[in-house]
């Protein structure tokens, strides 16, 4: 890939390549960052599109104040919000959806399985949090972002993200052994 | 000594501590047993028990994204020429935006937006109004023979002219010029099937043909829109898709680009349905 400061320059002046290479670049982490929020594929893939085209919109005021992969984080996370805004309405059919993955890698049956099951759970109780909790949670150990990168994704200050990750992690801790246990008892 | 918390044992495992502090928590573990245990619990929890799986991504994503900003460009670009439109000067335009070689295309698709605005408005509102009108001028409700014709000539505020069409004759017509785009379109939709490396010199020479579609597939898409076709709207739609990816292709679109659009197409069935929609309205014709 080229540099990416090229593509982004050259994209800003309405290079329909380099906004290619941008997309093929960054559309997969991208639509992982959107399915951690929104438990949906279909919902994630939306919210991809939609990202891409704001970004093609807006492409030319980034400023370079912040890092690229920031900005379009930045995008993504508050795409991602309005859609759960939107289909919250839905909770039912998204948790239905994560409980539906079939995670393709199949090269060990019994591991998917495990991860299919810890993934339910990892998503219900996500979603027992409160949505900014939640979202610094994930950014931070799922999508490897940095509590300053974090801080400037929400628009928040970095104590801030810090004080939601560890409410999330104490809450997690108290939801996730709970119902592991209720889960190997039941199963 | 320190007493090291959860809370910053959660920052040292994401590695979000300073080097100082780094130094200070990792002889703080190695000197206290306690801490050594909550730690290797939260590595444990935070390790295996919040995973999340992710299905993986669709092949065509890319491809969807791009069509949506293509479609998005189109839809900019058509934005500025509206506004050019409103400042009068549309043909001045085109001829000082280079597009003269368009003009051939665009005097066809305008005749075809005259004729369409026509059948718009025999199917809604007007069709009631053209009744009475026919209805207190019976002799103007003359030979049917004359029905496809006197439009071009005629000034849109005849109504007596006007009132010379039934809405199952403007049908018609509309029915056969949406044949003969499904025709000329399928035609091009199967040589991007067939496409075998020599596409993109194909597609380059049918560019003036597919621009030409995109438009008169637009237009259609919207007249069966408002009369409730979804079947005839959602095939448009898929058509509409593709035209606008081929005819954003260029000589220097990489070879993986045209198989994937054929590939697409192809899963899509979208020459199949075509054939079958095609048939439909021939026999709806008959």
């Amino acid at each position: 890939m080229e540099d990416e400061q090229t593509l982004i320059d050259q994209a800003s002046t309405g290079d329909i390549q380099a906004f290619q290479s941008l997309v093929e670049a960054y559309s997969g982490k991208l639509y992982v960052a959107a399915y951690r929020i929104l438990g949906n594929k279909e919902h994630a893939e939306d919210c991809i599109q939609e990202v891409f085209l704001k970004l093609h919109r807006k492409i030319g005021t980034f400023n370079n104040q912040s890092k690229f992969s920031t900005w379009i984080y930045q995008v993504t996370v508050n795409t991602a919000i309005d859609l759960l805004r939107k289909h919250a309405k839905h909770q039912n059919d998204s948790e239905q959806d994560l409980d539906q993955v079939v995670c393709h890698k199949t090269t060990q049956p019994e591991q998917s399985v495990w991860l299919d099951n810890i993934s339910a759970k990892t998503h219900r109780a996500l979603m027992m949090l409160s949505e900014e909790v939640r979202l610094a949670f994930i950014l931070r150990h799922h999508e490897d972002r940095s509590i300053k990168e974090i801080s400037e994704i929400l628009e928040v200050n970095p104590n801030t993200v810090k004080n939601r990750i560890y409410r999330a992690i104490a809450r997690l801790r108290e939801i996730l052994d709970t119902k592991v246990i209720d889960y190997e008892t039941v199963e | 000594m320190k007493q090291w918390n959860s809370d910053e044992l959660i920052l040292f495992y994401y590695g979000e501590l300073n080097r100082q502090q780094n130094i200070e928590i990792r002889e703080a573990l190695a000197n206290s047993p306690e801490l050594q245990k909550s730690y290797a619990a939260m590595c444990e929890f935070l390790d295996n028990k919040v995973e999340l799986a992710v299905p993986e991504i669709e092949q065509s994503l890319n491809q969807r994204i791009m069509a949506g900003v293509y479609q998005q460009i189109e839809n900019e670009s058509r934005t500025d020429s509206n506004y050019e439109d409103v400042k009068g000067s549309l043909f001045t335009s085109w001829w000082s935006s280079g597009f003269i070689g368009k003009l051939a295309g665009a005097s066809a698709i305008m005749s075809v937006l005259v004729i369409s605005t026509f059948f718009v408005g025999r199917w809604s509102s007007q069709v009631e109004q053209n009744n009475q009108i026919a209805e207190s001028t019976p002799n103007s409700v003359s030979s049917p023979n004359t029905s496809s014709i006197p439009m071009a000539n005629n000034s849109p505020n005849d109504r007596t002219d006007v009132a010379q069409f039934s809405p199952r004759e403007s049908e018609r017509v509309f029915f056969s010029n949406v044949s003969q785009h499904l025709e000329i379109g399928g035609r091009v939709l199967q040589m991007v099937s067939n496409g075998n490396g020599d596409l993109a010199e194909k597609v380059a020479e049918r560019k003036q043909t597919i621009d030409e579609l995109v438009a008169l597939n637009r237009l259609y898409r919207r007249l069966a829109e408002q009369s409730g076709d979804i079947q005839l709207v959602g095939l448009l739609q898929q058509m509409e898709r593709m035209f606008i990816e081929l005819n954003h292709t260029d000589t220097t679109t990489k070879a993986t680009d045209f198989e994937n659009i054929r590939e697409r197409l192809e899963q899509s069935d979208l020459l199949y349905q075509l054939k079958i929609t095609d048939k439909k309205i021939e026999q709806k014709l008959i």
